[in-house]
């Protein structure tokens, strides 16, 4: 019998000290280091406009959500409409700000920001929030922030259902010094990326804002791209990162998956590139040293949430042969679907 | 010459046309496999081919460059793109069907290399495509520019954190971007997921 007992206290050590090991989740500030990096565009006009709502239709990456529940190395970002509220006592420094999107598990985000009256601090504000809502991959929606005449702001999110746009979530709250939003340097589309250095640097995914605009410019084309961070020492802004523009649309990419590999007196001429039958394989031809011809193969992996990160950037080079072909300028290979062959060219 | 798996090769044929630049294949949708170039006389020459040893069809532009160019096919088109002598990156369509070349716009760009270009499913917009051009721009760094209605507007210009390239080139192959560069002993791999 006591045996049995001294097991089952045994049994309990253990897995107490298991459940110990295991980190917190309940608190965003337990998971996520609280120095943020940003990569975004910001409004560029010069004149302060004063609107009643601001409109961005977000892309939902059709993939996984990168989140690591189990990971204490884990990426939380989010992808953002963040704008002011306009305050007729103090417009260069108003009271209410607010920030609206997804985090990443593709969650609704709403945060109303508030400096309080007498406007003391930036990063200790007071902040409410609204519920979240799960949203669908591979789906745009439209977030519109909106102030009534009454003074209440309203964050509504649609989604366009058999021909018109459906409103699936709307979040009705009344912080705000008047029933207007400010168009200023304030005002900004960004992805806000939480990542321990360490380790994870910026989600897989591009981010697209499209047809971005407010009720007093329905086509908004003055964004100018921007990327910083709160501490560079911790978390400096990943490399190949950057808000690209087009009109009224913002896209935020990431080439993630920069690889540095060593090839002897590899002369300056480039390596033509081209898509292969199996999805996450390259070929590329390039011109070695002694003018012949290399082929050579790249494979990635698909990220995969559910195991660590060790997909996301595992790559294989692989030398596959060097001809006997000689030249003086980078070769051109392409792979034909058609054939199933590759072709190669060059300049003899 | 052509391959089923990258390492034999075979069908060798020497074309009876002359460059001081690297010539650029693309596959068309049409199943022709497209051969561009630059002649000795700095213009842009096109012709096309089923078997990848007979070729014909040739046609020649009347714009000049001094670099390899940038081609892929994309509705019914090649889009060419080129560096032109005033270092200023140009677009041109060419249809196959009709042999002519139009739409020719100049983009506000200044390249310093050849010009590589991939087309991409468009994630966004079923049946749509875009097109991503690259080439080493001021100071060095790499730069890219893309089109979401063929090659008639360019747009979400971005400037990479790598320098000193001559010669960067772009692939895709499904939703992924795959970008080379090389330097010295190096050989530099970009991808993204869009």
């Amino acid at each position: 019998m006591s045996k049995t007992i001294a097991l089952i206290l045994s049994l309990i050590i253990i897995l107490s000290t298991i459940i110990s090991l295991v980190p917190k989740v309940s608190s965003q500030q337990d998971k996520t280091p609280k120095d943020p990096y940003f990569v975004g565009a910001g409004y560029s006009l010069n004149d302060r406009l004063l609107v009643r709502n601001v409109t961005a239709s977000i892309f939902i990456p059709d993939g996984p959500p990168e989140y690591y529940p189990y990971s204490i190395n884990y990426l939380h970002y989010y992808v953002l409409l963040n704008v002011n509220n306009y305050d007729p006592n103090n417009p260069r420094y108003p009271r209410y700000w607010y920030q609206f999107g997804f985090d990443n598990k593709f969650n609704v985000i709403v945060a109303i920001y508030d400096r309080g009256n007498n406007r003391t601090s930036d990063h200790d504000d007071v902040v409410w929030w609204c519920n979240t809502y799960p949203l669908s991959r591979g789906v745009w929606y439209r977030f519109t922030i909106h102030m009534l005449d009454n003074g209440s702001v309203v964050f509504l999110v649609q989604r366009f259902i058999l021909g018109d746009w459906r409103t699936i979530y709307s979040c009705p709250r009344s912080y705000s010094t008047s029933n207007r939003l400010v168009l200023d340097d304030g005002y900004s589309v960004f992805e806000e990326v939480r990542a321990n250095q360490g380790y994870e640097r910026m989600p897989y995914y591009s981010f697209h804002f499209a047809n971005l605009g407010s009720n007093e410019r329905p086509i908004e084309t003055n964004w100018v791209s921007f990327k910083g961070s709160n501490n560079s020492t911790i978390n400096p802004v990943p490399p190949n990162t950057q808000a690209t523009i087009y009109r009224n649309y913002v896209l935020i990419q990431n080439f993630y998956n920069r690889a540095v590999e060593s090839i002897p007196a590899l002369p300056n001429d480039g390596a033509s590139a081209t898509g292969t039958p199996s999805k996450n394989t390259f070929m590329i031809a390039y011109r070695a040293n002694t003018n012949q011809i290399v082929i050579a193969k790249v494979t990635y992996k698909d990220m995969n949430p559910n195991t660590d990160y060790s997909d996301k950037y595992w790559y294989w080079y692989e030398h596959v042969i060097t001809l006997s072909e000689r030249t003086i300028k980078p070769p051109s290979i392409v792979y034909n679907f058609n054939t199933g062959r590759y072709y190669l060219a060059w300049r003899g | 010459m052509q391959s089923f798996d990258g390492r034999t090769w075979f069908n060798k044929v020497t074309l009876n046309e002359k460059s001081y630049h690297g010539p650029t294949l693309t596959v068309g949708d049409d199943g022709y496999i497209y051969l561009v170039w630059v002649g000795l006389d700095d213009r842009i020459n096109v012709m096309r081919s089923q078997d990848g040893i007979n070729w014909y069809d040739k046609s020649i532009s009347d714009e000049k460059s001094k670099y390899h160019v940038g081609v892929v096919y994309a509705g019914n088109n090649l889009i060419i793109s080129w560096v032109g002598l005033d270092y200023k990156i140009n677009v041109i369509k060419y249809s196959p069907s009709s042999k002519t070349w139009y739409g020719k716009i100049t983009l506000n760009e200044y390249a310093y290399s050849g010009l590589s270009m991939t087309v991409i499913r468009d994630p966004y917009k079923e049946g749509w495509r875009i097109i991503y051009l690259v080439w080493k721009g001021g100071g060095g760094w790499i730069n890219s520019i893309r089109s979401d209605d063929l090659g008639t507007n360019w747009g979400y210009k971005m400037i990479f954190d790598e320098s000193l390239t001559l010669n960067p080139f772009i692939a895709s192959n499904q939703d992924k971007l795959f970008i080379t560069n090389s330097e010295a002993i190096h050989i530099f791999l970009l991808r993204t997921t869009l």
